[in-house]
């Protein structure tokens, strides 16, 4: 029993979490409702001091949010810098089947390049944004939301691109017996233009290449093994969409009853969330796409053809 | 209801006071401005925030919140009384000195996520 338990808790923990701020906020929009109604002076203090609870209380969410994140790509970069050598010795042995030329190692550079951009650039662009939100409503002088605007966008721009580039290089090389896909190209576009439906049409996208060719990696891999790598691949992505899914929720609930600065932090960082579950979810599928790719080789080495 | 009494009665005995003694008046409306306020917050205002704070006591911050608008409350009663003395000068170091206690004091619990959000920081690097 203790094992389930487990298991669910994994899975039951993002929505304690997201109900349990949900709650909080409330408890906190109505006590200041009252401090306000007995200390009308204590007002231009009061909205202070709710960024600073609010900072107090969702700020844990939000660094897990980060943390797992930075842990998410350590695991991956580790995760594949050990199946490289697995990989590259089967290209080798099947020789026969697939040209190795054809498996240039720019497959390899194109993951690593991945592990990198997320690490280095993406997840500390986002902190920044987050930052630069935060001062924007803290001093209300002084405005950086065009700043953090621009940081978001970009991020957003850079994963379009590089699950673009990802897709191009695995149809291009002949990798993939799938080319690349309109369905993936269209909500590329889009992206640019329109930053947080993205995360949305991406998951679907997502879904519908993989259900392309999962078929014949489920005869090799089962269909038990198949859903835990789905779920390990997009557990933390889930994990960050819950969380800002609470946080757009909680800037609706707020709204009407505080001043426009705390309901628009909470949306702006409901946002940045947005655009770390974007992050997450492009490294889900990289984990995805390498999984698979290792079942397909296989199975080639058992003779199989398509 | 009692309080509005009170404060009546105490107003009926200033005004008395303000005619026969001028001289005290100040004084004694300092003294009775202290009866009231010790009336008021045992009366109403503590068991007020005991009530309000029994139905959230498992809610982190809101004492603290609570608190700390009682406390600029008070302190901007005190401004006022200064004030009406004609000392303001000393009245807005209350002021001050209760900002500064109440940034110290929330500054020092923001301290707490800000180093936890600098070593992420760091980690990320």
């Amino acid at each position: 029993m203790n094992v389930i338990n487990d298991v669910l808790s994994i899975f039951t923990d993002p929505l304690k979490i997201a109900g349990q701020s949900i709650i909080l906020i409330v408890t906190y929009t109505i006590v200041f409702l009252i401090i306000e109604a007995f200390a009308p002076k204590f007002k231009k203090w009061a909205d202070v001091l709710f960024i600073v609870v609010l900072l107090l209380t969702l700020g844990q969410t939000v660094m897990d949010s980060f943390s797992l994140m930075g842990q998410l790509a350590g695991i991956f970069s580790d995760f594949f810098m050990a199946l490289y050598p697995v990989l590259a010795s089967l290209l080798v042995i099947l020789n026969a089947v697939f040209s190795f030329v054809a498996w240039s190692p720019i497959i390899f550079f194109i993951f690593q390049a991945l592990i990198f951009l997320c690490k280095n650039i993406l997840i500390p662009a986002i902190t920044i944004s987050l930052i630069l939100d935060f001062c924007t409503r803290f001093i209300q002088e002084m405005s950086f939301s065009k700043a953090s605007d621009l940081i978001r966008g970009s991020v957003m721009t850079l994963i379009t691109a590089t699950l673009l580039a990802m897709m191009t290089v695995l149809s291009f090389t002949g990798v993939a017996f799938f080319t690349i896909d309109r369905t993936i190209a269209t909500p590329a576009k889009k992206v640019i233009e329109q930053t947080i439906p993205i995360v949305g049409s991406l998951i679907v996208e997502g879904f519908s290449i993989f259900q392309k060719y999962q078929s014949t990696a489920t005869t090799v891999a089962g269909f038990s093994a198949m859903t835990a790598f789905w779920l390990a691949a997009f557990y933390p992505a889930g994990k960050l969409l819950i969380h800002a899914m609470t946080f757009k929720f909680l800037a609706a609930i707020v709204e009407p009853f505080t001043s426009g600065s705390v309901s628009g932090l909470i949306d702006d960082v409901g946002k940045s969330l947005l655009v770390l579950c974007a992050v997450a979810l492009l490294l889900g599928i990289a984990f995805v796409f390498i999984w698979l790719l290792l079942m397909v080789i296989m199975q080639l080495g058992v003779g199989k053809t398509f | 209801m009692t309080y509005v009494f009170y404060a009546v009665i105490l107003l009926l005995v200033l005004m008395l006071i303000k005619e026969s003694i001028n001289k005290l008046h100040g004084l004694i409306a300092i003294i009775f401005f202290f009866i009231l306020l010790h009336f008021l917050l045992s009366m109403m205002i503590i068991p007020f925030i005991e009530q309000l704070l029994s139905y959230v006591h498992s809610v982190p911050y809101v004492p603290q919140l609570v608190y700390s608008a009682l406390f600029y409350q008070l302190g901007s009663l005190f401004h006022k009384i200064f004030e009406e003395e004609e000392y303001e000068a000393i009245g807005e170091m209350v002021m001050i000195a209760i900002r500064i206690v109440l940034l110290a004091y929330w500054t020092a619990e923001v301290a707490k996520v800000l180093s936890n959000f600098s070593s992420i920081l760091q980690k990320l690097q």
